[in-house]
């Protein structure tokens, strides 16, 4: 098909517009792969911190080394996995830690299908060889939920997505929340559930039991 | 209880760390209300298994979500330490981007030095601050109390060193906003004002009187925001994270600390204050 080729070629001049100094290209390429590559390094890491300095990290080699990048060995998000992978294991040996066992599936982007035979092909190393995965259909749905979710949040009031991000991210309860903030209890328990009504606006039936009946709001 | 108590404790434990788990867990009096409510409602009863399947669901998809101002933290470090590209890399996009005689052609990326001594000597404080709590709770026994101050401390040291990594990162000297105190209370600001994380440090403070607590805040043109209750421990009070109250600060903004009374004024007597 013609989409994942158009893919590619649109991504190679991004990569050379970083090449010749364009930040923008960096930040467009930030926008396309940082959410896999971060997914990718908190089931690798399970340490928001380390997952946060391995985007950085690869994307800082991006940006140092873009002309290393050769469409012909795999595709950019490939590349860029490949890259984080080993920022992973480098940091995890400098915390004296071992990565966790992910999938060969991996959680990455675009080219799901090539993406393990590119990674055997390029000769990088694949962090453990663990189980079979959710397979192609659930990768889709964990990357569409993960999706929903991000567009979710960013079109959600700043006060609400801070409540969402303090509890789930920072996985603070809703009284260090309110302390944290100044708020009343009162105020960050009705934003926290107005924020989640969004939340599940957005997501709809994509994770609910599809046999059981439509919510009921009861106030 | 009520069916709108039912669905407010269900909607708030979905979003609450293991808010769920200690609902269905039934040992609070809380939880078994809403069992008993749950087994005569069916319309909650359903809500309950559908927030069961989201709560997990939604706890795995936004913890793999970077948060949001990684990009403008990746690509102001970029700008701080990564390759100069207009003097290594010629604009015109004539150049292969691939193979033979490539990459000889790529020049060591060249980093840029920031000044940071500053921030190191806040972290180094706050790495012996760490080691002194650690030995007060080994020698008294106050293990929680000593660990969560242990946390809390790491948590800023953490943080001190993120601002550190921004190129705007600055501080600001708090000083008190009275005299004559033989030793007065004294403080310190770092700030990201592109990523909007400080991190505050107050020094010499006294343990507050019953009802009341320390706050830090930010004073932009004519407005005066709160930021956050202090967390204190051995005399030092701290606070450390993102704040949308940092937006829009500049020269001639002012940060401070105050003492306030719980649920009062949100903002409370200022004790210190300093300026960008």
């Amino acid at each position: 098909m013609s989409g994942p080729r158009f893919e590619r070629a649109d991504e190679l001049a991004l990569v050379r517009a970083v090449a010749a100094g364009s930040t923008d290209a960096l930040a467009a390429l930030y926008d396309r792969h940082a959410d896999s590559l971060y997914a990718t390094a908190m089931r690798s890491t399970d340490d928001r911190q380390l997952a946060e300095e391995v985007v950085q990290d690869t994307f800082l080699a991006l940006w140092d080394r873009a002309e290393l990048y050769d469409p012909a060995v795999g595709s950019l998000g490939t590349w860029l996995r490949a890259i984080a992978r080993n920022r992973t294991i480098d940091r995890l040996r400098a915390a004296g830690r071992r990565p966790r066992l992910v999938s060969v599936d991996g959680v990455g982007s675009g080219d799901l299908d090539a993406d393990a035979l590119d990674r055997a092909a390029t000769g990088h190393s694949v962090i453990g060889g663990a189980g079979v995965g959710p397979g192609p259909e659930g990768r889709l749905e964990t990357i569409e939920i993960r999706e929903t979710i991000a567009a979710a949040l960013q079109g959600m009031p700043e006060d609400e997505r801070t409540m969402i991000l303090l509890a789930y991210q920072a996985e603070l309860t809703q009284v260090e929340i309110a302390d944290r903030l100044g708020w009343p209890l009162g105020t960050v328990k009705t934003r926290t559930r107005r924020a989640l009504r969004r939340l599940r606006a957005a997501l709809g039936e994509m994770v609910d039991p599809d046999d059981l009946p439509p919510t009921g709001d009861g106030e | 209880m009520e069916h709108s108590d039912a669905q407010a404790l269900l909607e708030l434990a979905t979003v609450e760390p293991a808010g769920f788990e200690r609902l269905v867990a039934g040992d609070t009096a809380e939880s078994a209300a809403l069992a008993g409510h749950l087994a005569g409602c069916p319309v909650c009863a359903a809500e309950f298994e559908r927030l069961g399947v989201l709560a997990p669901e939604l706890r795995a998809a936004i913890r793999e979500l970077p948060p949001v101002d990684l990009r403008e933290r990746t690509l102001a470090l970029v700008a701080s330490v990564g390759r100069s590209r207009s003097a290594a890399v010629p604009a015109s996009l004539d150049v292969p981007l691939s193979g033979e005689g490539m990459a000889p052609a790529v020049e060591p990326p060249k980093r840029r030095p920031a000044s940071r001594s500053w921030a190191l000597a806040t972290a180094a404080a706050l790495l012996i601050a760490i080691a002194g709590v650690a030995g007060w709770w080994n020698a008294s026994s106050d293990l929680e109390r000593g660990q969560a101050a242990t946390a809390k401390l790491a948590g800023v040291t953490a943080a001190t060193a993120r601002i550190a990594s921004q190129p705007d990162a600055q501080s600001v000297e708090l000083a008190a906003t009275t005299t004559g105190a033989a030793e007065p209370a004294r403080g310190k600001v770092l700030i990201s004002a592109s990523t909007q994380e400080l991190v505050v440090l107050a020094e010499g403070l006294s343990e507050p009187p019953a009802g009341t607590e320390y706050r830090c805040w930010v004073e932009v043109g004519t407005s005066r925001t709160a930021i956050g209750k202090m967390y204190l421990y051995a005399g030092l009070a701290t606070w450390a994270g993102w704040s949308s109250a940092l937006e829009g600060i500049g020269p001639g903004t002012t940060l401070g600390v105050s003492l306030g009374e719980v649920g009062g004024d949100p903002i409370g007597e200022p004790l210190l204050t300093g300026a960008l």
